[in-house]
């Protein structure tokens, strides 16, 4: 993530099998923030909006994909909180 | 003055020294680690140090400010020299990371319960610290590594504020190269200069090698640290009861007495700090204790 004027912050790394992005899943589907491969990387692109039209015509797919995508979102969430916690300053 | 003759009461047999008067130790060696963080090494003035067991702590006190309790961060076979790893928080924590060469300091320990890691052998082993958490780690890394052959697979996960806050970088830099251990280090906040992992500690547990059903995780760092790795350990599939976390309270006469390391029904100085998930983990998540 960038802001104007300032240098890059990194706020998380991804490994192999994991998803770079879950803001296709909830409206505004904006991306928030980019990523950078720092190493030789195969990755799979999945077409956003094609992908919101089969889930809204079977129920049952879109079910499967948010179970699958909202531990992940949660994930991240519990990870931000701890990191804004900064546990490691002075207390 | 009556005897106990006349009075018929044995007479007071003195065989212990008062356990609250520190021995006298002199700073060998200082060396600065982060800004706010240096390791000692202290010597007996007269003496022996007594032995330890990785994970037990001493009570420093430096003069005329007041005592603390500091882990041990150095080997347990170190010769006559205590090594401990100190972060300036407070008045006697501030006097300590202050101290120079030659300067005495008063030491009372070793006290408390250590790291299990003779029970661990033929499991694999896991360290996970967090900050600070690696010193009091360190002398039981070094007991697994001197007695490789006994243990299964090794990790050492870190994490810490950012790349200028990593604790014994050279060293963590040193084991990454064995080829029988795995180290992943992560950062919470870094700018792209930095190359490595950026994330929460319990993030590396997916870039580890061990199998959970004959794994020992042994833990350090902040508390809330503690309780999210112990939670991502045990949804790894590790026992409960395998995960062993050093817990951290205000310590005063460190030998189970006053009371204020009280951590519902343990005494974190006595009962600790070395204790296990499963023991604790009802009273861990509760806001007063």
């Amino acid at each position: 993530m960038a802001a104007p004027g300032q240098h890059p912050i990194v706020f998380s790394t991804l490994g192999p099998g994991e998803v770079v992005g879950a803001s296709w899943l909830a409206a505004p589907y904006k991306w928030m923030f980019d990523a950078r491969a720092v190493e030789l990387t195969r990755a799979i692109g999945i077409d956003a909006a094609c992908l919101r039209g089969k889930c809204d015509a079977d129920p049952a797919l879109g079910y499967e994909m948010m179970k699958r995508f909202l531990p992940i979102v949660i994930q991240r969430l519990n990870a931000t909180r701890l990191q804004l916690l900064d546990v490691y300053g002075k207390r | 003055m009556a005897s106990a003759e006349m009075t018929g009461l044995a007479p007071a047999i003195v065989t212990r020294r008062d356990p609250f008067t520190p021995d006298l130790y002199r700073v060998d060696s200082v060396v600065a680690e982060l800004s706010d963080t240096v390791t000692l090494t202290v010597s007996p003035v007269t003496g022996q140090r007594p032995s330890f067991q990785p994970g037990q702590f001493n009570m420093l006190y430096a003069f005329g400010v007041g005592e603390v309790a500091i882990s041990i961060s150095g080997r347990a076979d170190a010769g006559r020299s205590f090594i401990h790893t100190i972060r300036n928080v407070g008045a006697a924590s501030g006097a300590l990371t202050r101290l120079a060469p030659g300067d005495v300091l008063g030491l009372r320990g070793s006290y408390g319960i250590g790291w299990p890691i003779a029970e661990a052998a033929g499991s694999d082993v896991l360290f996970v610290a967090g900050g600070l958490g690696l010193a009091p780690l360190r002398p039981a890394i070094y007991h697994v590594l001197d007695n490789r052959a006994r243990y299964g697979r090794v990790g050492i996960l870190f994490g810490t504020r950012t790349p200028t806050d990593i604790l014994f970088r050279s060293e963590l830099e040193s084991w990454r190269t064995r080829l029988d251990i795995d180290v992943e280090v992560t950062v919470d906040h870094a700018d792209a200069s930095w190359h490595g992992h950026v994330g929460v500690v319990p993030n590396l547990l997916a870039h580890a090698a061990f199998d959970p059903r004959e794994t020992v995780a042994f833990v350090c760092g902040p508390e809330v640290m503690m309780r999210f790795t112990a939670s991502a350990l045990i949804a790894a599939g590790v026992a409960p009861q395998s995960v062993i976390l050093s817990m951290e309270r205000n310590m005063k006469c460190a030998i189970g007495l006053c009371g204020h390391c009280q951590f519902g029904p343990h005494f974190v100085c006595k009962d600790g700090p070395v204790m296990r998930y499963d023991q604790i983990s009802e009273i861990l998540s509760l806001r007063q204790v």
